[in-house]
């Protein structure tokens, strides 16, 4: 009798210390594929941070230029090449640096505007104030490789 | 206390966020390893190694928990982002809406052949209010508004723009702008601009008269001369330094931009004073800035366009003739122009005073339409036989013509500086009026009847506005036209009551007079128009040495003599003259919630 009880000890015990060590692996596995979701998550979040930043300041800064650009009115706006936009230059904190093209803005900015203001309406085919005008405002970065925003708007003579 | 409880606790430190119940969570967690510790101590240690299942999980669920709602809260940021930048979009489009209505109010609706015809907006009036942002919401989806995408057809984007009550010498309009489901409205207030506000004196041509075959210069004086108030050119200023400038602005638009470059036209602009210069009245206010360049050449209406401009929006004509409309339509030569006599043989009846030939049973005719002198306005006496069949006596002397409100047509205006024009410049019942003096003049019917007798031009009671529209023979050379100091304004409030448009390509030329104070010549003239047969514009005016041109005079061409001066005055009611709008200048924004 004593002998089965610890037979039966041994075997319980036996059965309880095997099962351990699967709860154990389950468990780090598990643990692993938890952590490595949680730290890929954090990445992600890290990354949409920066991401979101960059969406706020970057329409930030194009409305920014855009009001630069409206103050300046539609009498004062003259018509843009394609090729030849205004070009203004950012900090990271949309503070407006310059706009010349060889200032240190061009490397020490953290945003680029680039500028167009397009005779889009025009009845008579002549340049003059029956044109209704069209300003667009493009955020990129220094290098002018990434996009941030791009907003429009028109412009007529009296108007906004 | 395990390593994982440590662990979340960190993250949810370091991540500053996790769910609503997250702190619920750790407490169940941590509550749960406080009973695992007690066990600890109550069992054996090969019971307590079955705990690490249950740990794992916990641990497991502590970080899905933190998973999800971190998951959750940078999507809900990104999507506020996202609409942020939508909010800031709408409002750009609503602004572009405003616009686009704002242009198609002074331009009108293009047709579908120029390009982007599509951007400008219809006119539309919010005649049951102004639509809420969730009313107009749900009325774009409906399909009650039709928004105008923009920038493309395609885009998320778009605008729509409607008017509250009438557009005339203000308008209200609302823009309502769209982007990607955010719509934002403003409101703005805004008031005609009339072309005649612009400017005392404008010259357009943006030649330099150099060349051969040059027509320029947009001005030229060759004396000493006056200009007061804004004034202007899109073109070369020839004898600048000959000018005394008052007040100011001075508009130097387009290519008048570029030809008066900074070191050459730096004029001293003065303020002007009572009697400064000789017969100004009142004092005036310097502009700031004095010098205003222009990218942009103004959209200043030629005398055709005015005139089709004027009958459309009057009478609905639909007519594109220009000024040639008024030879044959709504044209008030035969009735509105009349001669006036003086009854000046000391002791006779009405000594002094002065009547009208209007007598029914002795018409007479002052501009023929044939023959020779046709449509001539000549302002010069005519002959005793001509006054004496019109019905004046031998008491009487000539003393003017007299020109009602209403419209006219001519080839030609002869006036020399003797000849003597009132134009009637008040509405039935306002008057009387003032001579060339100043003073009380009193003008009877040809019966003496009826003192100030009404408007004989029909429908024109209540009308002020005096209109001459001055176009080409059909034949031959356009005769050149002339004004003088001798046409007055029985009521000199606004020069822009009289309104003189010329489509003539015959040279026009007012002259004065060396008197102190200069009398003042009221007028609202435009010597500008387009030949569309060679692709030219025109319109020549020359103002005379002594001359007061008190007002506003836009041509082609402007060349003045020295001892002139040309003041600017407004024209009456802000604008409020659908021909004349150059456009409507913005005075008030709000946006509505």
């Amino acid at each position: 009798m004593m002998r089965t009880d610890a037979r039966n000890r041994n075997r319980t015990q036996s059965r309880r210390r095997g099962l351990t060590m699967i709860e154990l692996l389950a468990a780090v596995l598990m643990v692993s594929i938890a952590a490595a979701g949680a730290a890929a998550t954090w990445t992600l979040a890290s990354r949409v941070v920066a991401t979101k930043r960059i969406t706020e300041m970057g329409a930030y800064v194009a409305l920014q230029q855009m009001d630069r650009l409206k103050a300046r009115k539609y009498s004062s706006l003259a018509y843009t090449a394609e090729d030849a936009p205004l070009v203004d230059w950012y900090d990271k904190n949309g503070q407006w640096l310059g706009n010349s093209s060889s200032s240190p803005a061009v490397t020490t900015g953290y945003f680029q505007t680039k500028s167009w203001v397009r005779q889009i309406v025009n009845r008579d085919a002549t340049t003059n104030t029956e044109d209704l005008a069209q300003v667009e405002v493009r955020v990129l970065n220094t290098a002018g490789t990434r996009t941030y925003e791009d907003i429009y708007t028109l412009l007529t003579f009296g108007g906004i | 206390m395990p390593l994982g409880v440590l662990a979340c606790i960190l993250l949810t430190a370091i991540s500053g966020i996790g769910p609503p119940d997250g702190e619920q969570s750790f407490k169940v967690i941590i509550m749960r390893m406080k009973y695992m510790d007690n066990r600890h101590l109550r069992y054996p240690h090969r019971v307590r190694r079955g705990a690490a299942m249950i740990i794992a999980l916990a641990i497991i669920l502590g970080l899905l928990v933190l998973v999800v709602s971190t998951q959750y809260v940078v999507v809900a940021q990104l999507a506020a982002t996202k609409t942020e930048r939508d909010y800031d979009r709408a409002l750009e489009m609503a602004e572009a809406g405003v616009n686009a209505y704002l242009n198609m109010l002074s331009n009108g609706v293009p047709n579908n052949t120029v390009t982007n015809y599509r951007l400008i907006p219809s006119a539309y009036t919010f005649s049951s209010g102004i639509p809420s942002l969730a009313a107009f919401k749900a009325g774009v989806l409906n399909g009650t508004y039709r928004l105008i995408r923009y920038p493309t057809t395609t885009s998320q984007q778009g605008y729509f723009a409607g008017q509250v009550g009438t557009a005339s010498a203000t308008v209200t309009v609302v823009g309502f702008g769209w982007s990607n489901g955010v719509v934002r409205r403003v409101k703005v207030s805004a008031t005609s601009f009339n072309v005649f506000d612009w400017a005392a004196i404008y010259g357009i041509d943006p030649n330099t008269g150099s060349g051969s075959g040059d027509t320029g210069p947009a001005w030229k004086f060759t004396g000493s001369a006056n200009v007061v108030g804004a004034s202007g050119a899109e073109g070369f200023i020839n004898g600048n330094n000959n000018v005394t400038w008052y007040d100011g602005p001075i508009i130097l638009a387009a290519a008048g931009s570029t030809l008066n470059p900074a070191n050459s036209f730096n004029p001293t602009v003065l303020q002007s004073q009572p009697n400064v210069p000789t017969g100004h009245t009142g004092t005036g206010q310097l502009a700031n800035p004095m010098i205003r360049r222009l990218v942009r050449s103004l959209n200043l209406e030629t005398a055709d366009k005015a005139a089709n401009e004027w009958a459309n929006a009057q009478w609905g004509a639909g007519t594109s003739a220009g000024v040639e409309y008024f030879r044959s339509n709504h044209n008030n030569n035969s009735t509105g122009l009349r001669y006036l006599v003086k009854v000046t043989k000391s002791g006779a009846a009405h000594f002094g005073q002065v009547r009208e030939l209007n007598d029914p049973t002795r018409p007479y005719t002052i501009v023929p339409t044939s023959g020779g002198g046709a449509w001539n306005f000549n302002v010069s006496q005519p002959s005793n036989k001509t006054l004496t069949n019109a019905g004046m006596t031998s008491d009487e002397s000539f003393f003017g013509i007299r020109v009602y409100p209403g419209n006219y047509f001519f080839e030609q205006i002869s006036q020399s500086t003797s000849d003597v024009m009132y134009i009637r410049s008040y509405a039935d019942g306002e008057g009387p009026g003032v001579d060339g003096n100043g003073n009380s003049f009193t003008v009877y019917s040809y019966n003496w009847a009826t003192a100030d007798p009404p408007n004989p031009n029909p429908g024109m009671s209540t009308e002020r506005n005096i209109r001459f529209w001055v176009g080409n023979p059909a034949n031959g050379n356009p005769p050149n036209s002339s004004f003088s100091y001798q046409c007055y304004m029985e009521n000199p409030t606004y020069a822009s009551r009289f309104r003189v448009y010329v489509a003539s390509r015959g040279t026009v030329t007012v002259s004065g007079t060396n008197a102190n104070p200069p009398p003042k010549f009221r007028v609202n003239m435009l010597v500008y128009n387009y030949n569309s047969s060679t692709g030219a514009y025109y319109g020549d005016v020359s103002i005379a040495s002594g001359t007061y041109l008190f007002g506003s005079l836009i041509g082609w061409k402007v060349t003045v003599a020295g001892g002139c001066t040309i003041e600017k005055q407004a024209a009456e009611g802000a604008g409020n003259n659908p021909g004349d709008r150059l456009t409507y200048i913005v005075t008030g924004w709000t946006e509505l919630p």
